[in-house]
């Protein structure tokens, strides 16, 4: 298992310098590689701030990239929930994670940040009249 | 897997490699042994419903620099207006 640091992951997308892609296609097809929520994080801010691509596009593209069987998360599914909030709503992807986290695994959450807690209400109020039915 | 084995001056071994002080004696014996876990080929084909390089029209060599600075402190900036 190699742990792939964000600029292995990017050279691999955006294919700016062929050397460094090689190297990272050799290692992101063949290898199990082991992604942490920190990195993908430093993925998609690279990816939105440094090269202006559009939220959805880019997580569109995570989401194909982060169902590689090979591509290993603490959670798989934390983090491809964290990319659907994160496409669907404006709350920044760290707060994505914090989010996935309670609607995948049932974490408690606590924040400052209103957005945050109003998405985590909403998600328990979810679960809750799901729950009743 | 391959095996070399030969005598050398360890003082010209020493030229090449760091060898430990405590090892001394005119000669040396090094055996060579070829590496089984090496990387496997770059050539690595292309499967189809992979995304390398998908983003490669969105790429700019010159934005490779700013991927460490720009990226955490705008977010920081966005996020909280702290710099």
């Amino acid at each position: 298992m190699v742990y792939c640091d964000a600029n292995i992951v990017l050279r691999y997308l955006l294919r700016d310098n062929e050397d460094h892609y090689r190297i990272s296609l050799s290692i992101i097809e063949t290898e199990e590689v082991f992604l942490l929520n920190e990195v993908t994080a430093e993925i998609v801010y690279v990816l939105l701030k440094t090269y202006s691509i559009d939220k959805k596009k880019v997580c569109g593209v995570l989401k194909k990239l982060f169902l590689y069987p090979n591509i290993n998360f603490y959670s798989k599914d934390v983090i491809l929930d964290a990319l659907d909030i994160f496409s669907k709503n404006s709350i920044d992807y760290v707060d994505c994670i914090l989010c996935a986290y309670n609607n995948i695994e049932d974490r408690k959450i606590i924040s400052f940040d209103k957005k945050v807690v109003s998405y985590i209400n909403i998600l328990e109020k979810s679960k809750r009249d799901k729950g009743k039915r | 897997m391959k095996a070399f084995k030969t005598r050398i001056k360890l003082k010209d071994l020493r030229n090449i490699i760091d060898i430990p002080k405590d090892i001394v004696s005119p000669e040396v014996e090094i055996i060579i042994l070829s590496d089984t876990s090496s990387r496997k080929s770059l050539h690595v084909k292309r499967e189809r419903g992979k995304v390398g390089g998908i983003l490669n029209r969105y790429s700019d060599s010159n934005l490779i620099k700013n991927e460490k600075d720009n990226a955490w402190s705008k977010i920081i900036e966005d996020k909280h207006g702290l710099l």
